[in-house]
């Protein structure tokens, strides 16, 4: 009897032994701070002995490259190159832009073109510009706008200063620059400035050797690790909201998945900022590069008119390990439409996405890539009412 | 033949109810409905609120104000929350009163701010995108 005592005594050491080695003595850390006079918020949950310096760090770096980038403030060094620089002048960037604006170059690339920073003449254009647009105002109804550009007078003017190859990156003893071949190209990294300010947090993190965190930058999301629960790590569990309120007064969370973290969740939607035409035309803040129209109208038949397209993307979550990849796939996967962003997927299997479209106000069709772990499938019983879009 | 004699012997044993059966059925509904109550009406122990896409948790039992930037001003006082203040044009928010039960909620439409009560027992690993 005293053996099979022992025994048990042992046992339950040993097993304590083991829930000791993840014993934290910390709990999270939580904080949020507006960044750069509100332009971005930075929300976080850190887990680590230096998870204070580690915030403080973060908003540093997000105050820096905010101010750089800003196209709100006429005096940043993005603004002036849009504005004031003329062809071929050098202007002196950070390192952090300049590696930026060349990762940009490349989501470019990989997207068809779908993704670009290049498109902001079609943005003013369109009266969608990232920051000078004030978007939906919930005390007033849509907003309504009167005309809209012509396409071939200004449309298709706009468009021939979006060609992202006039866009010159040069580094000289040490110093960055970038200058344009076109006088009138105008660049706006507002698509891809917080995953990459996301990405850069990670690093923050990984350096304060933090054990896990959470990241919010204005909805980019990075987990790192999995979630300390106090005794052990679980995962995460990533709740997707429902584009537009359909049911409910409002947006209620339409399925949820697990992840044991390292990735990063970004989700881009034509629901966020959007206007109303008098002609009855929705146009949501994305811009279509390659048709030079926002995402949600085409040009119609007689090539000068335009017509809602029947069916768009109204929301993209895209899951992949860069944050600053996460935000331009999200994008540029809302721009593809549901069948070409599913076809980009399966090509590219280090990006996850769960893509929902509407058809009017009507439910449309949903997407999901393979590697997606539903938990939570139908909690406010709006899931089922997407129809499943399953690829040939 | 024989099949239907079966049928017809157990449907005589099983129709009537007894007394008895009506009793233990009573006392079930009774015992369910006293569980459903207490598990349900549980007082809360955290306060979620939920602004686009960004969860914050606070402690039920700690008095406090919080300000969602100049949208809405939740109120957590005595073990209980309520929206004390609100800019948005219907304030159904802050007519709807105070909440301190697990699950209630506190919805504030037109600015999308969702004020819930939970048990405090995990949760911390819920993050919503969109
Ligand atoms: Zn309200």
């Amino acid at each position: 009897m005293k053996k099979f005592f022992a025994a048990v005594f042992a046992a339950v050491s040993l097993f304590s032994c083991f829930s000791c080695a993840e014993n934290y003595e910390y709990e999270y850390l939580e904080k949020d701070s507006a960044v750069f006079s509100g332009a971005m918020t930075l929300y976080v949950k850190l887990l680590g002995r230096d998870a204070s310096s580690a915030f403080e760090e973060m908003s540093l770096t997000l105050e820096k490259i905010g101010s750089e980038i800003s196209l709100t403030d006429k005096n940043s060094a993005l603004s002036y190159f849009n504005e004031k620089a003329e062809e071929n002048e050098k202007v002196k960037v950070s390192k952090e832009t300049y590696n930026l604006i060349s990762l940009a170059l490349g989501f470019e690339k990989e997207t068809g073109g779908a993704f670009s920073i290049g498109a902001f003449n079609l943005s003013e254009l369109w009266g969608l510009d990232v920051d000078g647009y004030s978007g939906y105002d919930p005390f007033e109804d849509i907003p309504v706008k009167g005309e809209l550009p012509d396409y071939e007078t200004q449309v298709l003017s706009a468009k021939a200063h979006c060609d992202t190859s006039r866009l010159i990156l040069t580094q000289e003893a040490g110093e960055c620059f970038i200058e344009k071949s076109d006088g009138e190209l105008k660049i706006d990294l507002g698509g891809i400035a917080k995953g990459y300010c996301a990405d850069l947090c990670v690093g923050i993190a990984k350096r304060h050797s933090l054990k896990s965190a959470l990241i919010n930058i204005s909805g980019n999301i990075v987990l790192l690790g999995g979630y300390y629960d106090g005794r052990k790590f679980v995962d995460w569990e990533i709740s997707v909201l429902q584009p537009r309120p359909k049911a409910a007064l409002y947006r209620e969370e339409v399925c949820a998945f697990g992840s044991g973290g390292d990735i990063s969740i970004v989700t881009s939607g034509d629901y966020r900022r959007y206007y109303r035409h008098e002609s009855d035309l929705q146009l949501c803040h994305i811009i279509d590069p390659i048709s030079g129209l926002p995402t949600d109208i085409s040009l119609g038949a007689d090539g000068k008119s335009y017509v809602q397209k029947p069916e768009i993307v109204s929301s993209a979550t895209v899951l992949c390990g860069s944050s600053a990849a996460a935000d331009a796939y999200s994008t540029a996967l809302c721009v593809m439409g549901l069948e070409n962003a599913a076809r980009f997927l399966q090509e590219n299997n280090d990006v996850c996405a769960i893509i929902f479209t509407e058809r009017g106000e009507a439910h449309g069709r949903m997407y999901a890539s393979d590697g997606i772990e539903f938990i939570k499938e139908d909690t406010y019983g709006e899931f089922r009412k997407y129809e499943k879009y399953a690829p040939a | 033949m024989v099949n239907e004699k079966k049928i017809d012997a157990v449907k005589r044993e099983i129709s009537p109810l007894k007394l008895a059966d009506i009793i233990v059925l009573t006392a079930l509904i009774i015992l369910s409905v006293v569980l459903l109550v207490t598990v349900y009406g549980k007082t809360g122990e955290k306060v979620i609120v939920t602004y686009y896409g960004v969860s914050e948790e606070y402690d039920l039992g700690q008095d406090r104000e919080i300000a969602i930037e100049d949208k809405l001003t939740v109120c957590i006082s005595g073990g209980a929350v309520y929206v004390k203040d609100a800019q948005c044009p219907d304030k159904i928010c802050q007519n709807s009163g105070a909440v301190k039960k697990v699950n209630e909620t506190i919805v504030c439409a037109p600015f999308g701010i969702t004020v819930r009560i939970t048990d405090g027992k995990g949760g911390g690993n819920k993050v919503v995108t969109g």
